[in-house]
């Protein structure tokens, strides 16, 4: 089951590298938080009591993260951000490469499960691959997003789970990071009329 | 090594001591003054409790340094924190920086009205994004634990972005956009490393402590040194982006040039620093686990790279804020060499270079303030004929420059002799021998940028905007006087006990 559920993970990130909707990612990236989430809730009974906190935090931050992120695309409704990006096989390509370079470069290093230490690895190399193919601000969280997913899914394999004031730490920065994400994306959309990040290009030397 | 005793009181032993609620008020004085602006009902009401509040932070927090350097040889630890001679300099470091940064603010402010929000309104934000930086900047060299150590550097980075965007223009929205999020990617990077070291150093339960600096150091020999390693590049790769080492730097010119002075003067002479100081002490407590020469390589890498990325920057005509960005780049990567030689000599001029880059660094941003009400067009060209313009400024813009420069009697020179005499000493002529050139040719792009800026003829025919010079003077002597009193440092400090520790790790 478990081990389904990170292939599910995995795909889920796969989903986001190749999906041209930004409504469409955000989801995806929403129930793979979840499905993280419930990773973390099924190991509970083999865990220490101390790892049921760090669970729940897992589940609360995925639907806190949620939320900001539906608020965001209902206040800046646009057509087709990011209109001019690479076609969705070439995306998937460079991800598919960057996933096999890293999950080949970094060794095992002492999780419970080996398919969830090449799954993290392979959904932080799924953050980089979406942060450069994808233009628009929303996808650009989205991989932060995923990249966390992929260091969530770590963590929740660590023997004995990440110490709770680590997990809450974690969980309260990102959904700050995102907020403040969200009020940049609020602010670029108003000002230059996109969230398309092709227009920040101004800065050169 | 001690651990803080509580105060004993006729009615028992209290349970917090005298350094904890040090580090208590030390965090929570900012925070304080994020509280009393809400009570501000008009503009003026808010500058006026900036200038009372920054002075007694900076106070608390130069306190708690002053602990620090007491206790060089034996640092004192808490359940959460960890107060060194290390943490001590850093600390007086932010102090200072966090000080001049707050009481030019309003400067800045009077001259940057936001027509979005009121004066009011506008003060109350910035000052509250400015003391919430300042806290977190002031609990990352006070955490004793990696882990606390990545959280707070994550809060910093939530609370500049915000800040670096302060203005509202399409360059500060970009700025700040690409500040968050190529920092928030390197320090998630980061965060997986600490995971995997994590993983590698517990085997029972979850333990906090397994991350704290002391029990590193002490169960470094027993670690997987293979996984070790890997970590530790992991780790120091995500975080090199949040210190600004090349080729990871790419938010660091435009995040510094588009941020409102004193917010670019806390992240250049401040945050790098304080972040590179996490990655010096996780290098000192991972000694026993790796291999000395890779992580020496790495350090050496990330600084011959920085400086050999920014030198060509310097050479150009830059607006001034951008030029001082460029210069942040080489001199994080002077520091990154002195942290790779790795000796007494290094370390000393490491501690140096921190001191003094900030006192130049904060006086060059604090003149770009008025900078740009004599020579409105020096906001995006780079500065011509200040000297005919205003006496006061040329004065602070040229003291910044010759102290960044390295002129004798700039602690800069005397560090960077320092770390290079480190890097023959540590048998890396030829990394030093490089690294010399590429200073010389940094020296000479600031040299020009001198001539160019102070000199020659202004477009301008007259100043515009209020008229400054008396807090400029001020300033420029206050930042002379403290520049020659840390060049003075450099006759004892390579043969302090502070040196000796730093080179041999936190024990």
């Amino acid at each position: 089951m478990t081990t389904a559920l990170i292939w599910v993970i995995l795909l889920l990130g796969l989903g986001c590298v190749g999906m041209r909707r930004r409504s469409v990612a955000v989801a995806l990236v929403g129930v793979q938080s979840l499905c993280v989430a419930v990773l973390a809730v099924m190991l509970v009974p083999s865990r220490p009591s101390e790892f049921i906190p760090a669970a729940l935090t897992l589940v609360l931050r995925a639907l806190v993260i949620a939320v900001l992120l539906v608020i965001a695309i209902r206040r800046t409704r646009q057509s087709l951000p990011g209109g001019e990006e690479t076609i969705p096989l070439i995306r998937l390509v460079v991800a598919g490469l960057i996933v096999a370079a890293l999950v080949g470069l970094v060794p095992a290093f002492g999780l419970a499960s080996h398919l969830a230490e090449h799954g993290a690895i392979a959904l932080i190399a799924t953050g980089l691959a979406l942060l450069v193919t994808r233009r628009a601000t929303l996808f650009q969280v989205v991989a932060l997003l995923v990249a966390e997913n992929g260091i969530a899914l770590a963590a929740v394999n660590v023997r004995g789970g990440l110490p709770i004031v680590i997990e809450l730490g974690v969980a309260f920065d990102l959904v700050l990071v995102v907020t403040v994400a969200m009020v940049f994306h609020d602010r670029i959309f108003d000002v230059f009329g996109t969230s398309d990040t092709y227009a920040l290009r101004e800065l050169r030397d | 090594m001690c651990s803080a005793r509580a105060i004993r009181t006729p009615y028992g032993s209290c349970a917090i001591s005298p350094i904890t609620l040090i580090c208590l008020a030390a965090l929570l004085a900012p925070l304080v003054v994020v509280v009393a602006l809400g009570a501000a009902r008009e503009a003026r009401h808010a500058d006026a409790i900036n200038r009372v509040g920054a002075p007694i932070c900076a106070a608390i927090i130069c306190g708690l340094a002053a602990v620090g350097l007491d206790h060089i040889s034996d640092p004192v630890t808490g359940s959460w924190y960890l107060v060194d001679g290390a943490g001590g300099v850093f600390l007086g470091v932010i102090a200072v920086v966090g000080l001049i940064s707050a009481l030019v603010s309003p400067s800045y402010l009077h001259d940057h009205r936001r027509a979005r929000t009121g004066a009011l309104r506008s003060r109350q934000l910035y000052y509250a994004g400015f003391y919430v930086f300042w806290a977190a900047l002031v609990a990352v060299p006070l955490a004793n634990n990696l882990g606390v150590a990545w959280l707070v550097i994550e809060a910093t980075t939530a609370a500049s972005a915000l800040l670096v965007a302060f203005s509202g223009t399409r360059n500060a929205l970009e700025a700040g956009w690409k500040y968050l999020v190529l920092t928030s990617v390197g320090l998630s990077v980061a965060l997986m490393g600490i995971v995997m070291l994590y993983t590698t150093s517990i085997h029972t339960s979850a333990a906090l402590s397994a991350l704290d600096w002391t029990t590193l150091t002490r169960e470094a020999p027993h670690l997987d040194h293979r996984t070790t390693l890997v970590a530790l590049c992991v780790i120091i790769a995500g975080l090199a982006t949040k210190v600004g080492w090349a080729p990871v730097h790419n938010w660091l010119p435009d995040a510094h040039s588009e941020a409102p002075p004193p917010v670019s003067a806390l992240l250049s002479a401040a945050l790098l620093p304080t972040v590179a100081l996490v990655v010096w002490r996780l290098d000192l407590a991972l000694q026993a686990a790796v291999d000395p020469r890779a992580t020496k390589a790495i350090f050496l890498g990330f600084g011959l790279l920085s400086l050999g990325v920014a030198v060509p920057f310097l050479w150009k005509p830059l607006a001034w804020k951008r030029f001082l960005a460029y210069s942040s780049l080489e001199h994080m990567g002077v520091i990154a060499l002195g942290i790779g030689f790795q000796n007494r000599y290094a370390t000393a001029g490491v501690l140096i270079h921190v001191a003094g880059h900030a006192i130049a660094k904060s006086l060059g941003f604090s003149m770009s303030i008025p900078l740009v009400r004599y020579q409105p067009a020096a906001s995006h060209r780079a500065p011509r004929g200040i000297a005919r313009l205003s006496r006061p400024l040329s004065l602070g813009m040229g003291l910044s420059l010759a102290a960044l420069g390295g002129i004798p009697p700039s602690p800069l020179f005397v560090s960077e002799a320092l770390i290079l005499y480190g890097g023959i000493a540590a048998g890396q002529t030829i990394v030093a021998a490089i690294a010399a050139v590429l200073m010389a040719m940094g020296f000479l792009g600031i040299a020009h940028m001198s001539i160019e800026a102070l000199g020659g003829t202004p477009d301008e025919r007259r100043a515009t905007g209020r008229r400054t010079g008396i807090w400029i003077s001020s300033l420029a002597g206050a930042s002379a006087f403290g520049l020659v009193a840390i060049a003075s440092l450099a006759y004892v400090l390579p043969y302090s006990t502070l040196a000796t520790i730093l080179t041999a790790g936190v024990r």
